[in-house]
């Protein structure tokens, strides 16, 4: 997994690194809530310089489908 | 951010070294993930809160919190916040156990959008009868009315309104502004209207957010994929810049205002070297680009003595060249009288900033320090931690950009007091001259011709009794900051006295400088605070004050015994044997750092002390 990538992640949520995995999602993870899953969105893009859409952002529902958001999109 | 200041961030344990790193960093650098970073560092390291802010909206605002969390922090000041559920703002104020009346915040920011409080006016303007335009202007400036009274009626906070954004294409295009009662006049309107319902409102504060937002463009400050998804109406940039402009009402509801600027001459007040290029080769003064920065430069200084900021010089310079460049080149707008003291020499500049503080009498704590040489300001950094040293650019027209931005001299009322501050301290120097010229301390006191009043605080000067309270550090026996409200309150209530005292003399106008406030208890009368601004310390004025305490609450018909307390602080040291001087006597307590103090009526102490040379006037 992009090191970055868990690094925001565990930036973003305020978890360490090490507790970041691809199955890290809403379901087990307290503080990715609403409002942080959109700070999550603007720091992967500003981190990345890509603009997601809101279809993107619908689709995150953990750091697996984040990080093939991401792929797609820095390819 | 960098890495190294980032991993000391995330390693610091106390919020004084937080606070450190944090006083260094430019806010405006950071991206989201550094302000959650920082914020979340805050809320880790802080003990209690200087303040506590609760944010009202109808729009998705939690974004905020942390920014205005970080900006504080560079500033040193701790905020703690509370932010109310999406549109429940009515609510809120209303019910005595909702989260912000629990929360008992210091400061209420309501910040309401019009999409959600009038669709009418952002949807259909166009199709709208000037009646009903009118009937909506008027219910939003009652609603906020409303909302105002509820705040000040179920809190002790300061509210800060947001005025309203201007829509950045209104609907009827150009030809608005050829409309009766088009769209950018109603909302200039409603914008004015605000002003005008709260200005004579000592705890109400419109806050000009759409100004705040249009500095930064406004085209600017929506991610409409947010504001679909999370009705996140501003994006990172627009929180970032209200909390900017929240962040000038923290520093002066926190009292951290600075009160002196420290200027440097050459090439910072004028463009050139006195000493090398001559007074005629100076560049400042109207009519060619280098004068005109600098002429610029220096208006928005003498604008800022009008706010009642002291300006001082710090310069290394030969004396003489510098009153010539004064006197020859008078196109400039400061004039050496506009400075409160100057150290022209070639002593360290931190040395001389020291003097500047012992000789005004204010900590070094309040100055800023503006120098075009990068090392001299880090000199001073390193050897003055306290002091605020903006970097300055190489190119001087960037100069008026730094000071304009910054948020430093902020104040949330202009008095005649400020106006007038520079010329009351420059009076104070030249008292201090005829001291040492006099020599005898007796005869320098009947010189100087000092007629005191001493009268009930009167609610029209509130704003004055305020910033004695919130700001007086040195002469403070307690040191308890008072708000607008509980001042009012102390006015209003019987069992208060609260006394103000303003003294003049042969120099000049000192305006009020003291306060004492005494309250009754059943057996005894307790002074709360006894204040006095330092440019009135030295002559006795203490001493006839308490002479009047004495005559007032010890006589028959009172409580006959007077209780007081001196609560060390950094900064009083100079009144801790104030009550011993004034003949209280201490009552032992064990394991109090505090002193506590009593005086009975028939105790000896409780006589009258001389105070030579000054005419005393008891008003009502």
């Amino acid at each position: 997994m992009d090191e970055n990538l868990v690094e925001i992640v565990s930036e973003v949520f305020g978890v360490d690194e090490d507790d970041i995995t691809l199955e890290t999602s809403p379901e087990n993870l307290d503080s990715w809530d609403s409002m942080n899953h959109l700070k999550l969105v603007t720091a992967i893009e500003e981190e990345f310089s890509i603009n997601l859409s809101m279809n993107d952002v619908e689709a995150i529902v953990d750091v697996k489908s984040l990080s093939d958001i991401v792929k797609s999109h820095v390819k | 951010m960098e890495k190294e200041t980032k991993r000391s961030i995330k390693s610091t344990v106390d919020w004084g070294s937080l606070c450190a790193i944090l006083k260094g960093l430019d806010y405006t650098e950071l991206n989201t993930r550094e302000i959650e970073l920082v914020s979340r560092q805050i809320e880790k390291t802080r003990i209690g809160a200087d303040l506590k802010v609760a944010f009202l909206s109808n729009y998705t605002i939690d974004t905020l919190a942390p920014y205005l969390r970080v900006i504080s922090g560079t500033h040193g000041i701790a905020v703690e916040s509370y932010i109310a559920p999406y549109d429940q703002y009515f609510q809120e104020l209303l019910s005595e156990t909702s989260g912000t009346i629990t929360f008992q915040p210091d400061v209420i920011h309501l910040d309401l959008s019009m999409k959600v409080l009038a669709p009418l006016i952002c949807e259909k303007f166009l199709s709208l009868d000037d009646a009903l335009k009118l009937s909506e202007l008027e219910r939003i400036v009652a609603l906020m009315s409303q909302l105002a009274n509820l705040a000040i009626k179920q809190t002790n906070a300061y509210l800060l309104v947001s005025n309203f954004l201007q829509p950045n294409y209104p609907q009827g295009g150009i030809a608005d502004l050829k409309q009766q009662q088009g769209e950018t006049e109603w909302y200039t309107k409603l914008n004015l209207a605000l002003i005008e319902c709260f200005r004579n409102n000592n705890r109400v504060f419109v806050v000009d957010k759409n100004n705040a937002l249009a500095r930064v463009g406004k085209e600017n400050i929506t991610d409409n994929k947010m504001l679909y998804l999370a009705k996140m109406e501003l994006n990172d940039l627009g929180m970032q810049a209200l909390a900017g402009e929240l962040v000038r009402y923290v520093i002066a509801i926190a009292g951290k205002t600075k009160k002196n600027l420290v200027l440097d001459l050459d090439n910072t007040l004028w463009g050139g070297i006195v000493g090398e290029d001559g007074v005629d080769g100076l560049k400042v003064g109207k009519g060619y680009p280098e004068g005109d920065i600098f002429y610029a430069f220096q208006m928005y200084i003498k604008n800022l003595k009008q706010r009642g900021i002291i300006l001082t010089l710090a310069s290394k310079n030969n004396l003489e060249d510098v009153e010539e460049a004064f006197a020859k080149r008078a196109e400039m707008p400061l004039a050496l009288t506009d400075f409160a003291t100057k150290r022209v020499n070639w002593n360290p500049k931190h040395d001389n900033l020291v003097s500047i503080a012992k000789g005004l009498g204010i900590g070094i704590d309040s100055f800023v320090f503006l120098d075009d040489n990068p090392v001299e300001r880090e000199l001073v950094k390193s050897t003055l931690s306290d002091v605020v040293v903006p970097e300055l650019p190489m190119d001087p027209s960037g100069y008026l950009s730094i000071l304009m931005r910054s948020p430093y001299f902020e104040k949330l009322f202009l008095t005649e007091e400020d106006v007038n501050k520079t010329e009351q301290y420059a009076e104070n120097a030249l008292r201090e001259d005829i001291r040492e010229e006099i020599g005898d301390m007796g005869a320098f006191l009947s010189s100087l011709g000092t007629k005191m009043t001493i009268e009930k605080a009167r609610k029209e000067n509130i704003q004055r009794v305020h910033q004695l309270f919130s700001k007086t550090n040195q002469f403070n026996v307690t040191t308890k900051r008072y708000s607008v409200p509980e001042i009012e309150h102390f006015i209003e209530n019987e069992r208060f006295d609260l006394f103000s005292i303003s003294v003049t003399d042969n120099f000049g106008d000192l305006g009020m400088v003291g306060l004492v406030l005494v309250e009754m208890k059943d057996h005894f009368s307790q002074i709360d605070s006894f204040i006095m601004s330092c440019r009135a310390m030295g002559r006795s004025i203490e001493t006839a004050i308490m002479n009047i305490v004495k005559d007032k609450y010890l006589s028959s018909g009172c409580a006959e015994r007077l209780v007081a307390e001196y609560i060390p602080t950094a900064k009083n040291v100079p009144v801790k044997q104030f009550f011993d001087d004034q003949g209280f006597s201490l009552v032992k307590k064990e394991g109090v750092p505090n002193k506590c103090y009593e005086l009975k009526s028939k105790a000896k102490g409780a006589g009258l002390l001389e105070c030579p040379g000054i005419e005393i006037y008891v008003g009502e």
